[in-house]
């Protein structure tokens, strides 16, 4: 099978605003997650006072100047266009990528868009306070599509654009898409990439759900009482082995499945998770004991940890490889949560270091899986990434070091 | 032009179901679609009009559910539950009460889940959303889940519906004041081995999907229709209405509000049917 190689990658987080950021916090165990005073929520913020800075690099950037013609301006609705386009110019940098090559295909991940921007107009029209008009003008980002329109609309890309949205697996999922896209040769290239910014709709649905922590998550931990919300945005390229300049870890395949369960809770059995691990590592045609590290989906909450450990403890049997989760660092970005882990997972990895899990203590009683507590030096060659969302949706990649430049 | 998927291999169309609104009125007094949302209940209307061709649909509701164990299912959307969003954003700044059952069936991805359920389908599962392109996206996705060998059958669903009160917001990519249409479409999409796992014979089989980002679609030759979108995800259900209707015709030029276009052609014809597997 083609081999398919990671050369670029980006990101905005509230952990950090490039790979190496989110390295050196994870490597010293701080977090960026805050307490909102107002809800008594631990949730991770970006730090948006850092737009204006981002918004002028692209700006003065010869690539983004040719993205944008006429400059992205200083309106704020720009939040999520500055935030992938800096990712989008990072990774460009990192691939050696002066534009985007021919035959590259875009994949996309989100489940809010541009929700923040138009929620609150959304009620005010609703109350007769503003009129449909100006509804109209907030509401007119509403497709998921559209932070891709300056690449689309100016002809910068030739190849196909998928927006996956389903749900919080849709960023592994988009990898899994990706490599098959560049695996049977539908595409050359592909840039995978998502944005999620915290909104009134996630933060006060998943508080009504009981989900969300007033503390940072401590996930498969015996007092873990829930997930921290956060935004980010995350951006990997992905080139045929062959083509790419700079080469930092390859995807060897993904899976994915359906619980057909429940539509916010996933099996505790653990089997939906197992069929996408299964499928991820036929995919990539190698057995599970060549795994060194597994980085789960591990958000906190009592029913996803229980769970992923289960299917875990299936695959691998009684002695797992250390299993974590980094949520306690970073938070739960949604859509974009599987490309920024697989991004904090190739850092990692070049940097011969397994992630623990941060402010896990003990053990719940019901997970038999292999916790990792501490970071570990280790000389890790392969690393199963899972990722689970509502509606029962699994999604599992494997990713091979790779270090290095053709 | 964009070409989102050509096909080495043949990908068959086993069968094909639309559904519209009112087919749902009263589905509510069902219990399992109490706290279904419209786009759900037409996804299920639809999907429930193809699998009526699938001659191994004929059993229990067990055998069913086992049968369809390691399909793919594929749903595509532009507007997602959109009224449900509302619902939920509204009933929290009027009643101050955020509503667990709306904010779960507020996601694009919500229907998805709840066909899943309804149907047993636990093979892979993708929802789509590409604005004017949400319906030709998720056959294409569908062919990727068959091509990739993630599975041999995939259920395609695509679904938007209209909102009361923000049909002016919706519509306001749709060309001189035309309101913005709604509908549900289903593909129920197969490989060779899935056809025969079916019991069906094929409808079609698809041999490319293109989109043009450019304005102008040509002129229609023969075996070539070339029609004007009316919602935004209404690319499959248009397909299903022409596999259906149409059966001379082999090339669908779907043009958007926004200029762009879809073309999508396939082999519709009595020698697909008879060399076919099963």
């Amino acid at each position: 099978m083609t081999e398919v190689t990671i050369s670029g990658t980006g990101c905005i987080t509230c952990l950090g605003n490039s790979p190496e950021d989110l390295l050196a916090a994870a490597l010293s165990g701080q977090h960026g997650l805050s307490t909102d005073p107002h809800l008594g929520l631990t949730l991770g913020y970006t730090n948006e006072s850092l737009i204006p800075s981002l918004r002028s690099a692209i700006n003065n950037h010869p690539y983004g100047r040719s993205l944008f013609p006429n400059g992205i301006s200083e309106d704020i609705r720009t939040m999520p266009l500055v935030y992938l386009y800096s990712c989008l110019l990072a990774a460009m940098k990192q691939a050696q990528w002066d534009h985007i090559p021919k035959d590259t295909g875009v994949i996309f991940a989100t489940t809010t868009g541009y929700v923040p921007y138009w929620e609150d107009d959304l009620v005010a029209f609703q109350a007769g306070k503003i009129s449909e008009q100006d509804f109209t003008v907030s509401f007119q980002d509403h497709p998921l599509s559209r932070p891709l329109d300056p690449l689309f609309q100016g002809r910068h890309i030739d190849g196909p654009l998928r927006i996956v949205t389903s749900a919080c697996a849709a960023g592994t999922q988009a990898l899994a898409l990706a490599h098959q896209w560049i695996a049977l040769g539908k595409v050359q290239r592909c840039i995978v990439a998502g944005t999620e910014l915290l909104s009134t709709l996630t933060i006060r649905g998943f508080n009504s759900l009981s989900l969300i922590s007033k503390n940072p998550c401590a996930p498969f931990d015996q007092n873990r009482d829930g997930i921290n919300l956060s935004e980010a945005a995350g951006l990997i390229i992905l080139e045929r082995a062959d083509l790419a300049k700079t080469k930092i870890a390859s995807l060897s395949g993904g899976g994915m499945s359906l619980d057909s369960y429940d539509m916010t809770s996933p099996d505790p059995s653990g089997h939906g998770i197992v069929r996408a691990i299964e499928a991820a590592l036929k995919n990539a045609s190698i057995p599970a004991k060549t795994i060194d590290w597994i980085h789960t989906h591990g958000t906190g909450s009592q029913a996803n940890d229980i769970a992923e450990a289960a299917a875990m403890s299936h695959i691998f049997g009684s002695v797992t490889p250390p299993v974590s989760s980094t949520k306690g660092l970073h938070g739960h970005a949604l859509a974009v949560s599987g490309i920024i882990e697989t991004i904090l997972c190739i850092e990692a990895m070049n940097h011969k270091t397994i992630l623990g899990t941060l402010n896990h203590q003990q053990a719940d009683e019901k997970i038999k899986a292999c916790i990792q507590k501490e970071n570990l030096a280790f000389d890790v060659r392969r690393i199963l990434k899972t990722t689970l969302g509502f509606g029962g949706v699994n999604a599992a990649i494997v990713l091979t070091h790779g270090l290095g430049t053709n | 032009m964009v070409l989102l998927t050509q096909q080495k291999k043949s990908i068959f169309v086993a069968a094909v179901g639309t559904a519209k609104r009112n087919e749902c009125i009263d589905m509510d007094r069902d219990p399992s679609f109490r706290k279904a949302t419209l786009p759900m209940m037409m996804a299920w209307q639809a999907l429930n009009k193809a699998l009526k061709s699938v001659t191994t649909e004929a059993r229990s509701d067990d055998e069913n559910r086992a049968n369809r164990k390691d399909w793919g299912l594929v749903f595509g959307t532009s507007h997602g539950e959109l009224e449900v969003t509302k619902d939920f954003l509204v009933t929290l700044a009027t009643k101050g009460l955020a509503r667990p059952i709306l904010f779960q069936n507020s996601l694009h991805h919500s229907t998805l889940g709840f066909i899943s359920l309804k149907l047993g389908i636990s093979g892979p599962g993708i929802t789509v959303s590409n604005h004017f392109f949400s319906g030709e996206d998720a056959i294409s996705a569908a062919i990727d889940l068959i091509e990739g060998g993630h599975c041999d059958v995939a259920v395609t669903v695509a679904v938007d519906t209209l909102v009361h009160g923000l049909e002016a917001a919706l519509g306001q990519y749709y060309p001189g004041g035309q309101i913005e249409g709604e509908g549900a479409g289903c593909l129920i999409l197969a490989n060779a081995a899935g056809l025969k796992r079916l019991g069906a014979k094929p409808l079609a089989a698809f041999d490319r999907i293109s989109i043009n980002h450019q304005a102008g679609i040509g002129k229609p030759k023969d075996g070539h229709i070339e029609v004007s979108s009316d919602y935004d995800a209404d690319g499959l259900e248009k397909i299903a209405h022409y596999l259906q209707e149409a059966k001379t015709l082999q090339t669908l030029s779907l043009k958007k509000p926004d200029g762009t276009s879809a073309t999508i052609q396939w082999r519709h014809s009595s020698k697909e049917r008879e060399s076919a597997p099963c």
